[in-house]
């Protein structure tokens, strides 16, 4: 019963689910601020302009001053700074509906209204940035009927604006000789006559117009007659005449004029000749124009597509070839290539459109009033590569691409080094990533296109070397084992400041390295997870050598090296005994593996010794008792229980830090479903007291010790190796990772070199294991400048803009970056890294040469952390860290205008 | 003539049916009690081991079993089952010759034309326990004509036909090879013709008679075609526009297929403009489901198509999208009913497996087994005597082994008008289509009296003689004095073709008065 009301409640769910998807789409938009680099209202162009849309109406239109003067600020404000706007384009001929296919050769029957569809799903004609319609019933008739105007989009009683908005003639050849029209009488029967199909006009071209004004006065005699054609023709509608030839427009216009009727005229092809005396009747024109594949005219009057040389605005339209929407964008191109200003054909496909048809009052045009039908275009809407980036109709959100990631951003001046540089170029950008940088680089459909204007100036975004952002104020010494990475998350306020400044990349280090070595992760300052912001969990091992301490490195490095033997044996072993597999061969087990643990005598620490154990409580139901033997080495411990004997060798161990213990007892795989941990504190000498614990269940844990001495015992250890034979991986140690990543040379070693003569032993060291690093150098470096240039290494520098060594005071930025040896900068601190710009700014007024400390920022800073591969410079493959300026960034009056990271737009 | 040498052969088939299924057995006493079973009137609550009493076709009352039941009433023990009213097809040109006729606008046909007896539909409806069938032309026509209420069992239209008359069939979607463009205009044209006619009509008609009176004088053309409306006479009605005239008289339902979304509005608009506000009834098919609101907002009943669930490609994102069309109705509360399929699938083909998909998208059976009964006929307008158990109904009742909603019940008797009119173990394609079954035992067995099945074997060749008395009989009943349009037009065709084993009826009688 409750199954069967569940399943029915969940279908339930699910429909009212499905029904509610679609309604969310639609709700997308309502009232809103529309601030643009270029607006277009229809009728006139305005630079940095806004309009007001309320109720799915414009109620303001005009320059972002004068709007935003009123503004109480309830509205979003949606800012397009490098778009063009326009109102929604108003094709003023379509091939949506039609041609008819009744019989009658002249009729007004036939209404294009009919054949819309209103529930249609035409959001994929939005892409061509039309929003409204003339649907015409064909000129495949001399009188086809009554064309109607309509929105592509909205809902289904409100998309047609005008059902019945003309009559529709064609003068074209196809209308000439049509078939003879049947009437099956009524009743059929040998008392009534089945009368011959009659013919009917025109016969011939000449015939045309003759046809249709006996027709005309025919309807006036009898209202019945064509479709009645008197009472559409009485009530003045304008006529709406398809012509292809100009003898026909001469002859139009002179019945328009005979008649006393509005019209206006679809035509391929305007000779230059008549487009006075069109002027003159005031009669307008839809401009039809030969697609690429038609014919162009021949005669040297016609201008190639039939476009006339043309004074100012007659009031024309535009539709596009063949009634294909999708030849709009052509159509503007070409039309506007054959204008004394672009510009001017905006007004074409919209408000002149819109006029003709008869719906000014709504669409084509952006004025307080219109409706909010508008389209955000990625680059002026002629341009060949224009295409929309969001289409509004009725102020909702209609259509937007589904990818529209991709950039183009052009700048006067791309940095890409102090020696190269492109000016006028381009860069694209997708998904996330610089694809191509070049003079014109490809526009993909629906691309953002962002002009840097003049004098801008294109750079990598700065990478700071060494910083604190995101630490918050974590001051715990971290070593290589510390997940470093897990701190970081959204970009807050904090980091928000930083990228701001410039700085799109940091390497985030812990503020103190436990026992000289650690872990820094490059983190970009500006992502909406942590995915976004780094690309590993580590990018760089950090160590501090001192005259004093290269031991602990050199131990580092040495269990690093073992480690990274064990896994390479593994892989080895894993290899071998996949291909063993593959071939069918036996695979041998290998022997259990015994390991002696000879314990050290006489040492007399808090937890060696034999303790005896309690553990009570929890899912225990009697307390327990065991004996465990431990050995304490450093701060690590070992142990195994002796009493009661296990079936198998069961090994603890852990660390212990104070008088805190904690670990884990390694159970053989498969026999528990978790590891049991135990937490315990040492209470007095000889006692402790605390947790064991697995998966969510806990029991108490007691024990005293009863002697000093650790058993000595064999650890007898399974090889691991699965059932199969296969061969098991070494234990993962967080710690010695970072190790085997340096020798397997994915991420290179960051050195804080200490002391006189450190430098070439720790050369030595890493060039011997070849290692890559980098160096942090104290105010001796002045005394290696010879060693770094030689083994080209990239220098960090530190925070002190100058040093004295041995007397001599000196400016390492100038006195290594002259020498061409590669150098960062760092910040070491937290937010206060957005003030690193400012300090090489310093460096610069100082003497190091502007290019230099603009490499110094980026592909510098990229080579001391290893990452010039992902980031620092403008190349295809690249992260899209891009910083606009206005000016070299190096030279006074210069400001930063934009930062972009991972190819998104970081906002102020 | 080729017709007539069908019409015949098509007799000859249907004796040969329905004489070895022995069909239109009649009991020897014209009251028939039923007892036993579990009666589901759907206008009311389920009754438990129920008693119906049935008189001359008529039910004369529902009650329990201490109903007292008359001594001449032959009862039938109906213990294990249940019974339910016949089911209601609301809208099916199964039944017809050829669904439509290739002329886009005919007014003037009678689907009393081209109503086939012979065909396996009505055989198969009565096996699915479908007793009343709306038979209309199909969805690809202008205007296709006119509708009547028919019985599945009878050897001629008259002899089926219960209910001449019921509606007119349209369409504003584009019927084949056609265009909106062409359907409208052709469709408003044909309102428009009449108009003019009428209007005609109307003035010659005050003329003739402000002719012969004194009190009334001549009218200009304006005020005669006004006042002479109401002077127009049944015989002043001519074959081509009599149908039209009933419509906008009221007389005929109308029945309008839209077959997308964007239809429903010049279909609702034509109604509010005509002023069919009766019965009209929306045919839906395709996506006209999305109209939903118009539709709840005009208030009128729709016929859904049998196939239930629309796919829809969504034009951006490629992903297809299911509605489940009842649901749609039901949450805006939009009176629906449901046709039996057209196609050969055969579940779609049971008006019960479509009503059990209603349940499976969350109805309740009680309002998805009144979709195909009261709420269908209702749709139809025929309610006052189909679709339930209650007293004063034609007694078409279906004994069913179990919930009609389950796939594992069938059929077992069916009575239409209180007459046996399908017994399962006695119907002979089952038995050909199940040789090595044995019937007796295994159909046999839930009931609880066998006498009963061998009592109606033995009595159909002792009764035969009365079979065509008792149909007879309930037309009478039936028939009012009203007038009866669709005679002439009848007429005018072939003449009817005699049922042979029965004394023929009355060509007219066959048809109720109902316009």
């Amino acid at each position: 019963m409750l199954k069967g009301k569940w399943s029915r409640l969940t279908g339930y769910l699910l429909f009212a689910l499905a029904m509610l998807l679609p309604a969310q789409e639609t709700m997308a938009g309502g009232d809103f601020v529309l601030r643009a680099g270029h607006l277009h209202t229809g009728q006139k162009a305005i630079a940095d302009g806004a309009i007001v849309v309320r109720d799915g109406r414009v109620t303001e239109s005009g320059t972002w001053q004068q709007v935003s003067a009123g503004l109480v600020g309830d509205l979003p404000i949606l800012h397009w700074p490098d778009a063009y706007v326009t109102p929604g384009m108003v094709a003023a001929s379509s091939g949506v509906v039609g041609p008819h296919r009744g019989q009658e050769s002249i009729s007004a029957a036939y209404r294009a209204v009919d054949g819309y569809n209103t529930y249609g799903d035409h959001r994929p004609l939005l892409e061509t940035g039309v929003t409204t319609i003339h649907v015409n019933p064909g000129e495949h008739r001399l009188m086809s009927g009554q064309g109607a105007v309509a929105k592509l989009v909205g809902a289904p009683s409100e998309r047609v604006l005008s059902d019945s908005s003309d009559l529709s003639i064609s003068l074209r050849d196809q209308v000439d000789s049509p078939d003879p029209l049947l009437e099956i009488p009524f009743p059929a029967s040998s008392d009534v006559q089945i009368e011959p199909p009659a013919p009917q006009r025109p016969a011939s071209r000449i015939d045309r117009l003759l046809a249709l004004q006996e027709a005309i006065s025919q309807a006036m005699e009898d209202p019945n007659a064509h479709g009645h054609l008197a009472q559409h023709w009485k009530s003045g509608a304008p006529l709406r005449i398809a012509v292809e030839s100009m003898p026909d427009i001469q002859s139009v216009l002179q019945m328009l004029a005979a008649e006393g009727r509005q019209g206006y005229l679809v035509t391929d092809s305007v000779d230059s000749g008549l487009k006075d005396q069109l002027a003159d009747a005031g009669v307008p024109v839809v401009l039809r124009m030969n697609g690429p594949q038609g014919d162009i005219p021949s005669g040297g009057v016609l201008k190639p597509y039939g476009f006339p040389q043309l004074n100012g605005d007659p009031g024309w339209a535009l539709a596009p070839p063949g009634n294909d929407l999708s030849q709009m964008g052509w159509a503007i191109s070409e039309a506007a290539a054959h204008m004394k200003s672009p510009e001017s054909v905006i007004p074409w496909v919209t408000h002149n459109a819109a006029s003709i048809l008869g719906v000014a009052d709504r669409v084509g045009h952006l004025e307080a009033g219109a409706d909010a039908d508008i389209v955000i275009w990625n680059d002026a809407p002629w341009e060949i590569h224009a295409r929309p980036l969001e289409v509004f109709v009725d102020g909702l959100r209609a259509w937007q691409p589904e990818e529209k990631s991709a950039k183009v951003i052009s700048a006067d001046t791309i940095w890409i080094s102090p020696q190269e540089q492109i000016s006028h170029g381009q860069v694209l950008v997708e998904d996330g990533k610089i694809t191509a940088v070049g003079r014109k680089v490809s526009h993909p459909p629906h691309c953002q296109i962002i002009q840097g204007g003049s004098g801008s100036f294109l750079a990598p975004g700065f990478i700071d070397c060494y910083g604190h952002l995101g630490l918050d104020g974590e001051t715990a010494s971290m070593g290589t084992g510390d997940r470093l990475h897990r701190l970081l998350g959204v970009t807050g306020l904090r980091e928000h400041s930083v990228a701001l400044a410039g700085i799109t990349t940091q390497l985030m280090a812990p503020r103190r390295l436990q026992r000289g070595s650690g872990i820094g992760v490059l983190a970009k300052t500006s992502g909406s997870s942590r995915a976004h912001r780094i690309a590993d969990d580590y990018s760089l091992l950090l160590l501090e050598i001192s005259d004093s301490g290269f031991g602990a490195t050199r131990r580092l490095f040495d269990q690093g090296k073992k480690y990274l033997e064990s896994w390479q044996k593994y892989e080895k072993d894993l290899a071998e005994w996949k291909k063993k597999k593959a071939a069918g061969e036996k695979i041998e087990k290998s022997k259990e593996e015994e390991v002696e643990k000879v314990q050290e005598e006489g040492l007399d620490d808090p937890l060696t010794g034999i303790w005896e154990l309690t553990v009570s409580g929890g899912p225990i139901p009697e307390p327990e008792t065991a004996t465990i033997s431990i050995t304490l080495t450093g701060s690590e411990w070992e142990g195994r229980v002796v009493e009661p004997v296990p079936p198998i060798p069961v090994r603890i161990s852990g660390t212990l830090e104070g008088t805190t213990l904690s670990g884990v007892i390694e159970v053989p795989d498969g026999d528990l479903p978790d590891t049991p941990r135990i937490e315990a504190e040492l209470t007095g000498e000889d006692s402790l007291s605390g947790k064991i614990s697995i998966l969510t269940f806990s029991a108490d844990l007691t024990g005293t010790r009863t002697s000093k001495e650790a058993k000595t015992f064999k650890v007898t250890r399974r090889k691991k190796q699965a059932d199969d034979g296969r061969p098991m991986p070494p234990r993962v140690r967080a710690n010695l990772e970072p190790i085997r990543s340096v020798y397997e040379k994915k991420i290179p070693v960051l050195v804080a070199v200490s002391g006189f003569d450190t430098l070439p032993a720790v050369v030595d060291y890493f060039t011997g294991q070849e290692i890559p690093f980098a160096v942090q150098l104290d105010e001796n470096m002045r005394f290696h400048k010879d060693l770094l240039i030689e083994k080209k290494i990239p220098v960090l520098l530190p925070e002190e803009m100058s040093f004295e060594a041995a007397d001599v005071s000196y400016m390492p930025s100038t006195y290594l970056g002259r020498s061409g040896i590669t150098v960062g900068f760092k910040s070491s601190a937290g937010d206060g890294a957005r003030r690193l710009p400012f300090r090489v700014w310093n460096e610069v007024a100082n003497g190091m040469a502007p290019d230099a400390a603009l490499s110094a920022l980026t592909t510098g800073a990229a080579h001391v952390v290893g990452a010039h591969d992902r980031i620092g410079s403008i190349q295809p493959g690249m992260d899209a860290d891009l910083l606009i300026w206005k000016g070299h960034p190096f030279e006074a009056g210069s400001r930063l205008e934009r930062v972009f990271v991972n190819g998104e737009e970081v906002h102020r | 003539m080729s017709t007539l040498t069908n019409k015949l052969m098509a007799l000859a088939i249907a004796l040969l049916v329905f004489g070895q299924q022995g069909v239109l057995e009649a009991q020897s006493s014209p009251k028939v009690a039923l007892t036993g079973g579990k009666i589901l009137t759907v206008s009311g609550a389920p009754v438990v081991d129920g008693t119906i009493l049935i008189e001359n076709g008529i039910i004369q009352a529902v009650g329990d079993g201490s109903m007292a039941i008359p001594y001449d009433a032959m009862e039938v023990d109906c213990s294990g089952m249940i019974l339910a009213p016949g089911l209601v097809d609301a809208h099916n040109p199964a039944g017809l010759d050829i669904p439509n006729e290739n002329l886009s606008v005919a007014p003037f046909v009678d689907v009393y034309d081209a109503i086939d007896p012979s065909r396996f539909f009505f055989e198969n409806a009565l096996r699915n326990g479908i007793s009343t069938v709306h038979v209309m032309q199909g969805n690809n026509c202008v205007v296709a004509g006119v509708s009547r209420i028919v019985h599945p069992i009878g050897l001629s239209p008259d002899e089926m036909t219960r209910l001449p008359g019921i509606a007119m069939k349209m369409s504003v979607s584009p019927k084949g090879g056609y265009d909106r463009l062409r359907q409208r205009a052709e469709l408003r044209e044909v309102f428009n013709e009449f108009d003019r006619w009428h209007e005609n009509l109307a003035e010659t008609r005050y003329d003739q008679e402000a002719e012969n009176s004194d009190e009334m004088n001549p009218l200009p053309p304006a005020e005669a075609r006004e006042k002479g409306k109401a002077l127009i006479r049944e015989e002043d009605l001519d074959d081509r526009h009599r149908h039209l005239a009933y419509l906008d008289g009221g007389k005929l339902g109308a029945w309008i297929h839209c077959g997308a979304a964007t239809d429903v509005a010049p279909a609702l608009e034509m109604i509010e403009k005509r002023g069919w506000n009766g019965r009209t009834v929306l045919v839906l098919s395709g996506d006209a489901h999305l109209a939903a609101d118009e539709i709840a907002a005009a208030k009128v009943p729709v016929v859904l198509d049998s196939d239930l669930i629309h796919r829809e490609r969504d034009a951006i994102t490629g992903d297809v999208e299911e509605t489940f069309i009842p649901e749609v109705m039901r949450r805006k509360r939009i009176r629906f009913a449901l046709q039996s399929g057209r196609s050969n699938v055969i579940p779609e083909n049971l008006l019960t497996y479509q009503a059990a998909r209603l349940v499976r998208s969350g109805m309740s059976q009680e309002q998805a087994l009144r979709a195909i009964t009261l709420g269908a006929a209702e749709i139809c307008g025929v309610a006052d005597q189909y679709g339930s158990i209650e007293k004063g109904k034609v007694a078409n009742i279906v004994m069913w082994t179990g919930n009609p909603l389950e796939m594992t019940s069938w059929v077992q008797k069916v009575w239409i008008e209180g007459i046996l009119a399908y017994d399962r173990e006695k119907d002979a394609r089952l038995e050909r289509l199940f040789p090595e079954a044995p019937e007796a035992e295994v159909v046999g067995e839930p009931l609880s009296g066998e006498g009963t099945a061998a009592e109606s074997a033995e009595e159909p060749p002792a009764e035969k003689g009365e079979k065509g008395g008792a149909v007879e009989k309930a037309d009478d009943g039936e028939a009012g004095g009203s007038s009866e349009p669709l005679k002439k037009d009848r007429k005018s065709g072939d003449a009817p073709p005699k049922p042979a084993p029965a004394p023929a009826p009355e060509p007219d009688s066959g048809n109720k008065g109902g316009l």
